[in-house]
């Protein structure tokens, strides 16, 4: 190995253009997301909030998750990654074509979000509501970002990646993945589409999906800005560089695993429940050295704090981060999960990471960055001091009451009296109790909103009392040219020690030789002693070329270790599950729904009724006596997408055919509270004058069967009619008993379809399913 | 544990081969990075305040 270096003076100008947009538009975007979701706390503490049907809560709680994660975070990380970049590698952004792709490009899909999810056009999975043409609007804005992104590496004159830029690499290769494997639908027409994925399938794909959206979009860029920012406003390197490298891997290599403990105590597969656990209760361990790593960073620092408001933001923040992932871990103990799973406690753990890690990290860095981008100072720091205050007050106010409304509710659900019987049977009496709470989550919510407004108003008077600034930076450039060849870093020691355990891992299992507490404690010595023999080598050396340090020096691979440290884990869990094959009995007896049944399932999914209804009964013994017998699989099997749900704000419906008669149902789509005092749900009379579309049935029975449902040709060519003759007889049923309603209304199709659920169709009525038995 | 695990499907080999990977890996980072003296890494620590002041010594960690 030689090196050759050569010097070179360059001056360099940023691109800091794209950073200011990506900044005002995440405050943009970000007020109308909280302002979304303080309306939806609202609808949930008094339900005449509801004022349109395309304003109820089962719409506007997608748009809001989807405006705060990818607008308000989505912003926020492209400028922070932007500014940062260029810094880091001292290079600006190769392609202002791309840059401007990727600025109008994000913003016309967050758009295209905001006009089609209140709309009704929904794919039925929780963050990736957003229907087939603007996923594919999504993937191509990405790849325009990661050009660009990969471009400006390859562009770099500072050869060393830091630790920050590790981060925005596996944030950008991990949502690519997660993105194209979540989101493979069969398109029906312009705007339907069905989940390739059904049932347990569709729940584990659709949670690694989820919890790693959690991981890569809201945590690892947002790590990544916090190891540039946090040293920049302290004015002191990162307090462990060490220990921001094992946080990095191991925090890779571990939260690919974690999605399953969204579906603990589910129809999942034991042992796939078991993995997200055990991997979840890991995770507290690389998260904390970073929170650690990020709040010893100050250490010496702490006294700026008092007039510092940016050291403010980003110290709660990182506070919050370390709250966040201790709770998350604990919420996925089994034990734990199943008294808080369903309740208004996860509610109180998402938003404790949203506003208190990602939201207090943005104001932070916007707070630093735009005075510097506007070659001014900040117009207000008592203002930025009060949304400080207001902001952290409002989430406190906020995670107390949605933490006691949900351990409120969890144990409520399983509260049972002497004799075993439930003591609080009826479900809107959980409701009642907890009500005040929510009234409580509004006040911390607005207070929050008033915290950005404040800030909005700050920037924006920062920006206007300054001029748009182009950092212009001249630096001496060491270029050197390395001749490590890239198999001294591929086939260096560390991997090929790496391939050498797991390879005798590998045997061990195949040959089952030997097994238990003697196979991990050769395989653990033998990667700890190998490691500190390399270690030791390459002190021996004198510590120049080590394996690691090269390695970041080298953006490619790089790359390409971090696409196989993720799609490890991502692999080994879902492939299993995927690959397996239903059982042929279970097949043979299963019926798929009826064409009526599945439109009114569409009309289900549409309203986003999943937001508040479950349709997995787990096994436990309150649930039973509740809800019915546990989920399985199969209940499920034909479910593209599948419905479990993930909130409870109302009662399980997995086996809820056949509970109450159709008129029961009719009566409350018209208004809940005729026949459920005190619920909350939002009225649905308008799906009586809302009229199917059944000349389209046929096509979407089509798609279905395309995906493994088993619909026959017969099937498909008289879904019209017999979705029309079932409609009729359901609408004749209800007229006997004065409820006037058209067969082919959407009222009546959701009818049939809960009518449906949990239960196989009886043979010799017309709602027979018009698939054949196999 | 992995017997009463295999017998579902032999796919069911990925998961525990990818966790025995995670392992090696984590225990070879923590060795190879926690075995380096800290002011090995103090240069590329100090990349984000390269633009703006150098720290003072005693401000630097490493």
């Amino acid at each position: 190995m030689t090196t050759t270096t050569t010097i070179e003076k360059r001056t360099i100008t940023y691109d800091d253009d794209v950073s200011r947009k990506f900044v005002f538009a995440s405050v943009g975007w970000g007020i109308v997301g909280m302002l979304v979701g303080a309306i939806a706390a609202l609808q949930l503490a008094w339900w005449p909030a509801n004022v349109a049907p395309y304003l109820n809560f089962g719409r506007l709680r997608p748009l809001h998750t989807n405006a705060v994660i990818f607008a308000f975070v989505g912003n926020m990380m492209f400028a922070g990654i932007y500014y940062s970049t260029q810094r880091l590698v001292r290079a600006a952004l190769p392609s202002k074509t791309l840059t401007a792709i990727h600025f109008w490009g994000w913003q016309a899909i967050i758009l295209a979000a905001a006009i089609t999810l209140p709309l009704g056009f929904t794919q039925g999975k929780e963050y990736a509501e957003l229907e087939w043409p603007i996923d594919i609007a999504i993937a191509l804005v990405w790849v325009v970002f990661a050009i660009n992104f990969f471009w400006t590496l390859a562009k770099r004159t500072e050869k060393h990646l830091y630790v920050a830029v590790w981060f925005y690499i596996a944030t950008i290769v991990t949502v690519a993945v997660l993105h194209i494997v979540n989101s493979l639908a069969i398109p029906v027409f312009a705007m339907k589409s069905y989940s390739v994925y059904g049932g347990a399938k569709d729940a584990l794909v659709q949670w690694w999906y989820g919890h790693n959206a959690v991981a890569f979009f809201l945590t690892t860029p947002i790590l990544g800005i916090m190891y540039y920012f946090l040293p920049k406003a302290a004015g002191r390197p990162v307090y462990s560089y060490r220990l921001s490298i094992i946080h990095f891997w191991a925090l890779i290599f571990v939260y690919i695993w974690a999605g399953p403990h969204h579906l603990l105590n589910s129809a999942l597969p034991e042992w796939a429940q078991t993995l997200g656990m055990i991997f979840s209760i890991m995770l507290w361990a690389p998260s904390w050295g970073g929170m650690l790593n990020g709040l010893l960073t100050l250490r010496g620092a702490w006294n700026k704090l008092r007039e510092d408001p940016v050291l403010k933001f980003f110290a709660a923040g990182i506070t919050f981060y370390g709250m966040a992932t201790f709770e998350g871990p604990l919420l996925s103990i089994k034990s734990v999960n199943g008294l808080a799973h369903y309740t208004d406690w996860i509610i109180a753990h998402v938003h404790a990471g949203a506003l208190g890690w990602n939201g207090l990290m943005a104001a932070g860095m916007f707070y630093w960055m735009i005075p510097r981008l506007y070659g001014t100072k900040l117009h207000s720091t008592k203002a930025a001091n009060y949304h400080f205050y207001i902001g952290t007050f409002g989430i406190l106010l906020y995670v107390v009451a949605m933490w006691t409304s949900g351990i409120t509710q969890g144990l409520m659900w399983r509260a049972t009296n002497a004799d075993g019987s439930l003591q609080y049977p009826i479900f809107v009496e959980t409701i009642d109790a907890i009500r005040p709470m929510y009234w409580m989550r509004l006040i911390g919510g607005t207070a929050y909103l008033a915290g950005m407004i404040i800030m909005a108003w700050n920037l924006w008077k920062t920006a206007r009392a300054g001029k748009p600034v182009n950092a212009t930076a001249e630096v001496v450039i060491e270029i050197e040219e390395d001749k490590v060849p890239w198999t001294g870093i591929v086939f260096g020691k560390p991997v090929i020690l790496t391939a050498v355990v797991g390879g005798l891992g590998g045997l061990f299992l195949v040959t089952n030789a030997m097994a238990g507490l003697f196979f991990v404690t050769v395989a653990v010595s033998i990667a700890l002693a190998g490691a500190l023999a390399i270690s030791a080598a390459d002190k021996a050396k004198g510590g120049e070329h080590l394996w690691h340090h090269l390695l970041e020096g080298r953006a490619l691979i790089f790359v390409a270790l971090t696409i196989i440290a993720v799609l490890i884990g991502g692999v080994a869990e879902l492939v299993p599950t995927l690959l397996a094959q239903p059982d042929p009995q279970t097949l043979a007896s299963a019926h798929p729904y009826t064409a009526l049944e599945l439109e009114g399932r569409d009309v289900f999914v549409r309203e986003g009724c999943f937001n508040c209804h479950s349709q997995m009964i787990r096994p436990f013994t309150f649930e039973q006596q509740r809800y019915g017998d546990p989920s399985t699989m199969s209940d499920s099997q034909f479910d593209h997408p599948f419905q479990w749900g993930s909130k409870r704000t109302g009662p399980d419906l997995a086996r809820e055919g056949g509970k109450y008669p159709s008129l029961w149902h009719y009566n409350h789509m018209i208004d809940p509270r005729s026949v459920s005092a005190g619920s909350n749900m939002p009225p649905y009379a308008f799906l009586a004058t809302g009229k199917l579309d059944l000349a389209r049935t046929p096509d979407k029975l089509h798609a279905m069967k395309s995906i493994g449902v088993p619909y026959t040709d017969r099937d498909i060519q008289l879904a019209t009619s017999a979705a029309k003759k079932q409609g009729d007889e359901i609408a004749s049923d209800l007229k006997g008993q004065g409820a006037d309603v058209a067969g082919d209304s959407e009222l009546v199709a959701l009818i049939a379809y809960l009518q449906r659920l949990g239960k196989q169709p009886e043979t010799k009525t017309t709602t027979t399913p018009i698939a054949e038995n196999k | 544990m992995h017997k009463e695990l295999l017998s579902h499907t032999p796919l069911l080999a990925l998961p525990i081969f990818a966790m025995f990977v995670f392992l090696a890996v984590f225990l070879g980072v923590c060795a190879i990075t926690l075995t380096r003296k800290r002011r090995a890494y103090a240069e590329v620590a100090s990349l984000p305040l390269i633009e703006g002041q150098a720290p003072r010594k005693d401000e630097s960690h490493e």
